[in-house]
């Protein structure tokens, strides 16, 4: 569905994007993970086009995206969804509204916008807002704000910039578990760029590993994180072991096993196959609730 | 900002502009009307509405309400129908306007009037302020006849008179103006006065000849032109017909202390002398001499009286030179120190008064009299002693004194007639100054410079010059308010657009350098069309030139939009979110930027057309799911 191909980027004499070349599949999850700076955001926004590449091209169901021009490239837009870091929404629409912008601006009635808008809020569960001003609204709501405002064009690919690193840490749950019964739908495709490395694990068909602009490793997770040799692989199991496992030592054996056995839903997520080649103490952070 | 434009976004441009221009130039148009109608109101409060009052007197302030009150009777006492009223008092002088009965609506009664007033205690000028007319200033002295004639010719003209170097024409409607002051002007321009500096001093013979010479050459290359020596008539009057006159005053006083008179004198003394001799021895031609005494006293009192009525005229003349100056400069000079009371201050400049002691040439007057008394009892000796004594008395007006008097006089005329290095010509019929110049040049040789100047300078009465000063007050507020306006408008919406502009480049990737250059461009553009229409509907283009308004709103707006980031930039997070959502341009820019920014002409201008963002839409809609 998506190819992207020795997708150069430069600004100035810096090379934000090297060759990048991967693809994707109808309803696949790729996680891209990647220290600061590494291109992992001009890549999302070089795909849905908000920055022109400098060489390369991107195909999305065989179409070139790079021909695309005007009403075309709208359409485009449309159907590639994207998610950004901070909420950004419209200050002086309400929640409803900014939701309702993009059905509105692709030509549907107001009403019927707006019904599409009102069934987006309902599935992050923030209906109760649909009438609130954006500056009302706390950090995690105006994220999910956010998406349900991606997720009313009903985009056939999510574009996921980071979504829960501007969060408050008991905010990031509540986005988090959206994301996660969106990728367990399978029913569109989505590119995570995150730095939850257990939420990644859990959701992702395929991970990317990028650093100055290139992908180092990409592949199954779990050989991207665990089987890999490369020395950002390396990195990111470090990181994960310091970060996480302390955490997860007591959150896996006590609360996370127990309610991983209550939902269905995420016991796929915590994937037993994963959780089987991770290393002993290594589990699904068990927060998250469908 | 091409792409954007095909995009749809030119309508928003274009009805931005439209609007602005309309709006801005109909609010500016009416500011500059504004202060004009404010100023003319001043004006009229000062010295009254337009032919409402003819002359404005000026009475030093220091002589108090006495001299007032002199002055209306003295006004009374000539006409009843004399109307005057106290104007403002400015820098220390009292003004009152003063309208001019209807049958004093002539040459003579304008002309009288400063006799009328003249002696009014601290009497300091009058102003003329008569409406409809049209002046002439600064018209020699030798053309002020030939120029009042021509000017009661003129048919729109119902009377014209003189004051000081100045020429009234009073016009019978204010519609003439025009015509009136195009055919002075074409009578103006006929003339020349050829002022000749000679290289090195000529006598008067010489000089005439030099001017005979002159004009004769000037006959051979255009026989069309008629030149002649121009020669001053003392009965003209104004200031420096004044000074003429005192000039030819002071003159014929050397005249009388001439030689002739005082051999005369000691002649009759003679005479008187042997006549009380000749009356012990008998003589027959007693008779005859006596009639001789008797006739060389009469002439010398007659002489006398000449003398202290020569004087007493030489004082009034150097009274009258006082005054002058051009009256639109008084009136400008009343009307802002009206205005600027606060700051003001300034003391009108009093022209210079004259040189000459007029007391002292009265106290000799004075001695010459009394002997003349003294003589009254005819005795003969003491007669041929007094007439000795009244010819020694005469000296006291000495020649030198008299020549010091009229190079002080000479130096005040600038056209003096008498400059020895000077020849003074007047052109009729001229056609082509510089022509007229280059052949008195040839004609009169290398040694000589040759100088052409007008025969006056014709301008709208002083109200009418200063309400097209009040023009330029006019001028000042539609600049100053279309500044105004056309900065409010770029920075509340065009700085929006340019911003936007910036954005949009910015996601095709363009070159900093080339959206900088071409949102430049774009700018000037909106900057010439909105500023330049601003005001040229603010005041068409007959107040400040067309083309010189569109390059400055030009230079205005490409400036302006290299600080368009800071003036009013667009956001970027918002920008792209409305962007990844497959928003178009121009609704990007309606529904999301114009809304979040400054709410300018645009904010106005989309908000009937803007889905979103609107109480009345977001109220009406149901849902159909329970909000908690
Ligand atoms: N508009 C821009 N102009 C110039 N340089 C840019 C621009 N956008 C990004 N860069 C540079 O490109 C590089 C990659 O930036 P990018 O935002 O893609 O990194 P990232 O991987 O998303 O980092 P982070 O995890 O911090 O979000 C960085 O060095 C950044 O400074
Ligand atoms: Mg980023």
């Amino acid at each position: 569905m998506l190819q992207v191909h020795q997708l150069t980027k430069r600004f100035g004499d810096h090379v934000a994007l090297d060759a990048v070349s991967f693809d994707l599949k109808a309803g696949e999850t790729l996680a891209i993970l990647g220290p600061s700076g590494s291109g992992k955001s001009t890549l999302l926004r070089c795909i849905q086009r908000l920055i022109a590449p400098d060489s390369g091209e991107i195909w999305f169901c065989g179409q070139p995206v790079s021909q695309l021009r005007g009403e075309e490239l709208r359409a485009y837009r449309r159907r590639v969804g994207f998610v950004f870091q901070h909420p950004h929404l419209i200050e002086h629409m309400t929640v409803l509204e900014n939701v309702a912008l993009g059905p509105v601006m692709a030509g549907l009635s107001t009403n019927v916008a707006l019904r599409l808008a009102a069934a987006a809020l309902e599935r992050v569960q923030l209906s109760d807002k649909a009438r609130a001003y954006p500056a009302s609204l706390s950090g995690g709501e105006r994220q999910r704000a956010a998406i349900a405002r991606t997720l009313a064009l009903e985009p056939q690919l999510i574009l996921w910039d980071e979504p829960t690193s501007a969060l408050d840490p008991i905010l990031v749950d509540e986005v988090l578990a959206i994301m996660a019964e969106l990728a367990s739908r399978r029913d569109r495709a989505m590119i995570v760029v995150t730095h939850e490395i257990p939420f990644a694990l859990a959701v992702a068909d395929r991970m990317a590993l990028m650093e100055r602009g290139k992908i180092v490793v990409q592949g199954e997770p779990e050989e991207v994180l665990v089987g890999s040799d490369a020395p950002l692989s390396r990195k990111f199991r470090r990181l994960y072991e310091v970060r996480y496992a302390g955490l997860y030592h007591h959150i896996g054996t006590r609360r996370g096993r127990k309610e991983a056995a209550r939902s269905r839903s995420q016991q796929r997520l915590a994937g037993a196959a994963l959780l089987r080649r991770l290393p002993a103490g290594w589990r699904w952070k068990g927060t998250i609730s469908g | 900002m091409l792409a954007l434009f095909r995009e749809g976004f030119w309508r928003d441009a274009l009805a931005l502009v439209i609007v602005a221009v309309v709006l801005g130039g109909l609010a500016v148009g009416a500011i500059g009307r504004g202060v004009e109608a404010y100023l003319t109101r001043a004006v009229s409060g000062l010295v009254g509405a337009p032919g409402e009052f003819d002359a404005v007197v000026h009475v030093r302030q220091d002589t108090g309400d006495q001299a007032l009150r002199l002055l209306g009777e003295r006004l009374a006492q000539s006409h009843p129908g004399f109307v005057y009223r106290r104007g403002p008092d400015l820098a220390g002088y009292r003004n009152v306007l003063i309208r001019f009965p209807r049958e004093l609506r002539t040459r003579e009664g304008f002309e009288s009037l400063r006799s009328l007033v003249e002696d009014v205690p601290g009497f300091d000028g009058i102003t003329y302020i008569v409406q409809p007319a049209v002046v002439i200033s600064e018209v020699h002295p030798a053309l002020r006849r030939e120029f009042l004639d021509y000017a009661a010719s003129l048919s729109e003209v119902e009377f014209a008179f003189a004051s000081g170097s100045s020429l009234w024409t009073v016009l019978r409607s204010p519609d003439d103006v025009e015509r009136v002051q195009r055919a002075l002007e074409a009578f103006v321009a006929s003339l020349a006065i050829l002022d000749l500096r000679l290289a090195a001093p000529l006598d008067l013979p010489l000089r005439e000849a030099m001017s005979r010479d002159v004009i004769a050459r000037l006959h051979e290359h255009d026989a069309a032109l008629r030149v002649m020596p121009l020669t001053v008539d003392p009965a003209e009057n104004g200031p420096s017909a004044d000074l003429f006159a005192a000039r030819e005053a002071i003159a014929r006083l050397g005249e009388l202390s001439s030689q002739e008179l005082r051999s005369r004198l000691l002649e009759a003394a003679d005479l008187v002398e042997s006549m009380a001799n000749g009356l012990q021895g008998e003589s027959s031609d007693d008779e005859a001499d006596l009639g001789y005494v008797l006739d060389a006293f009469a002439q010398a009192v007659d002489q006398l009286e000449l003398l202290e009525a020569r004087v007493a005229d030489l004082a009034r003349q150097l009274r009258g030179m006082a005054e002058g100056g051009q009256a639109s400069d008084v009136l400008i000079a009343l009307l802002l120190q009206k205005l600027m009371e606060r700051w003001g201050g300034g003391q009108p400049v009093e022209p210079p008064r004259s040189a000459v002691d007029v007391e002292t040439l009265r106290k000799g007057l004075d001695a010459i009299s009394a002997r003349l008394e003294s003589l009254e009892d005819l005795d003969l000796h003491q007669a041929a002693s007094a007439l000795r004594e009244l010819a020694t008395a005469l000296p006291e007006v000495d020649p030198e004194a008299s020549a010091r008097m009229l190079a002080v006089i000479d130096a005040l005329l600038q056209q003096s007639p008498q400059d020895p290095q000077r020849l003074l010509l007047m052109a009729r019929g001229v056609s082509d100054v510089r022509e007229l110049q280059r052949i008195v040049e040839t004609a009169a040789g290398d040694a000589v410079r040759v100088y052409v100047q007008s025969a006056g300078v014709v301008q709208p009465d002083p109200r009418t010059a200063m309400l097209q000063l009040l023009i330029g007050a006019r001028r000042a507020a539609t600049i100053l308010g279309a500044l105004l306006l056309f900065l409010l408008v770029y920075v509340f919406d065009a700085t929006t657009l340019l911003s936007f502009a910036r954005r949009c480049a910015e996601v095709r990737g363009e070159s900093r350098l080339k959206t900088g250059a071409e949102v430049a461009l774009w700018g000037g553009l909106f900057g010439a069309v909105t500023f330049g229409g601003m005001v040229w509907l603010a005041s068409g283009s007959e107040l400040i030139r067309f083309s010189l308004t569109l390059l400055a709103g030009a230079a205005m707006g490409a400036l302006l939009s290299l600080a368009s980031e800071r003036l009013g930039g667009v956001e970027r997070a918002p920008f792209l979110a409305a962007l990844s959502l497959g928003v178009a341009e121009p609704d990007l820019v309606r529904e999301v930027i114009i809304p979040a920014g400054r709410p300018g002409i645009l904010y106005w201008l989309t908000r009937p057309g803007r889905k979103l963002g609107r109480k009345d839409v977001i109220d009406r809609f149901r849902p159909g799911f329970a909000e908690r």
